[in-house]
């Protein structure tokens, strides 16, 4: 739901980004309580969006299926309901209806249809789900698709990716490896996280709900707000190691959206700007260069854990996190100098700063 | 005062508790007295649907729904991040 609800739950949060916002993964009570947090958000959401519908569609027969489908899902225990409500296509099918019924509810329209047509797809929805999860109880890591995408995960993915209609398939198969291969290179490279960081991989899957393969993608790896809780992967990396950093990269992500919609942290009102990441020269806003800030920190404490791998390997990884650090180096005055953060975005961006510059110290002095 | 079984009328005592934080608190604490002081008898799933309900979550939501979604409202926002290195 990205940064849907605005206002901003300031002390908890700050609590947490003191205390140690990166190593959540550490700290499973705080992980915890985040997840706890946003779970209580998303239903809250839900249910505002429940009341305005009802209250809203008097003459529309869909709303009295929609009223009792919705309720089965309200009645369940909290810790059922948080597994509804944070399925990545039910946060999508949140976000559309919440923008539909906004508009109405402002009268920037007069028109129903598009609200009515989402209420019609709702049992469908709740249907694909419960599959889901039934076929969830057997797996031990998130599922790994490529084109068997829940249709509204496929309707909110472009501009990152466009999957396409069925007469393509047969053609885009034949390009990267089969879906089988990669499933198995994906499998390892998540054995590994597990022995490398062991609390990292414990937290993997519940925010990374599923990892779409995607070999023609224009990416090395992508996700949004939009859609989170899905992370899409191209076939671009050229080691297990690699993978691995992908995974990580992209489950880092997936943690910085979770903190972002419960507390903003970029000013909407804040000035414009736009900069280069020092790692790939692509252009960004400030709130995807401070994203790609908070992922690089993340992947240096990744990468110095990389240890008893082979010769090579371990070598691989001190150069990637010499590159990173570098580029961390080089970004870190230009998010300082910036007025466009709220104040939990300030504390986060301070939190971030002292880890860089205990990382720095550390491997300057203990460089390879 | 009499309580009606109204089929929505979950939906009428949610639409108070978005609009009158006290009553929110009152109804996360005990939805069926709560709901009774409107009139309204909600059947246990109901009362489970709002039972220790979180109230300034449930108060932010309902402010979000009604107000101008921004720049950053979901899908008008073309946001991603995509790695390319």
């Amino acid at each position: 739901m990205g940064e849907m609800s605005q206002e901003p739950l300031e002390p908890q949060t700050k609590t947490w980004l003191q205390r140690d916002v990166l190593f959540f993964a550490d700290h499973g009570h705080l992980f915890d309580q985040l997840l706890e947090t946003v779970s209580q958000q998303r239903y809250a959401t839900f249910l505002v969006l429940y009341a305005e519908i009802v209250q809203m569609l008097t003459e529309s027969p869909d709303r009295d299926s929609f009223s009792r489908d919705a309720l089965r899902i309200m009645a369940l225990s909290a810790q059922e309901r948080h597994a509804w409500v944070g399925d990545p296509a039910f946060q999508i099918w949140i976000g559309l209806a919440f923008k539909a019924t906004n508009a109405l509810l402002r009268n920037l329209t007069q028109d129903q249809g598009e609200l009515i047509q989402l209420l019609q797809g709702f049992p469908a929805l709740l249907q694909r789900i419960e599959a889901r999860q039934s076929d969830s109880n057997t797996q031990s890591q998130p599922p790994i698709r490529r084109f068997e995408i829940d249709p509204l995960i496929a309707l909110a993915t472009p501009p990152s990716y466009e999957f396409p209609i069925e007469a393509s398939k047969t053609q885009l198969e034949r390009t990267g490896y089969s879906l089988a291969f990669f499933t198995d290179v994906a499998t390892l490279a998540l054995q590994r996280i597990a022995q490398t960081w062991p609390a990292c991989h414990a937290r993997f899957g519940q925010l990374v709900q599923l990892i779409c393969y995607l070999p023609d993608g224009g990416f090395r790896s992508c996700s949004a707000s939009r859609y989170t809780g899905v992370i899409l992967i191209a076939a671009k990396d050229q080691s297990i190691l690699d993978v691995e950093e992908s995974l990580v990269h992209e489950w880092a992500h997936q943690l910085l959206y979770h903190i972002v919609e419960i507390c903003p942290i970029i000013d909407d009102e804040g000035p414009e700007a736009s900069f280069k990441l020092p790692w790939s020269s692509q252009e960004r806003d400030l709130y995807g260069y401070f994203h790609a800030f908070f992922v690089y920190v993340f992947l240096v404490k990744y990468l110095e854990r990389v240890q008893q791998r082979a010769h090579n390997e371990q070598l691989c990884a001190q150069r990637r996190m010499a590159f990173i650090l570098d580029g961390l180096k080089k970004a870190l005055p230009d998010l300082l100098a910036s007025q466009g953060f709220t104040p939990m975005g300030k504390t986060l961006l301070a939190c971030l700063e002292q880890e860089l510059r205990a990382l720095d110290i550390n491997h300057a002095a203990h460089p390879g | 005062m009499t309580k009606v079984v109204n089929k929505h009328g979950l939906a009428t005592v949610l639409g108070r508790a978005m609009m009158d934080p006290n009553f929110a608190d009152a109804l996360s604490q005990d939805p069926a007295a709560a709901a009774s002081g409107m009139g309204v008898a909600l059947s246990p799933d109901e009362v489970a649907a709002v039972k220790n309900l979180n109230t300034a979550t449930l108060t932010s939501a309902a402010a979000a729904i009604r107000g101008n979604l921004g720049v950053h409202a979901i899908f008008d926002q073309q946001q991603q991040q995509a790695r390319m290195d």
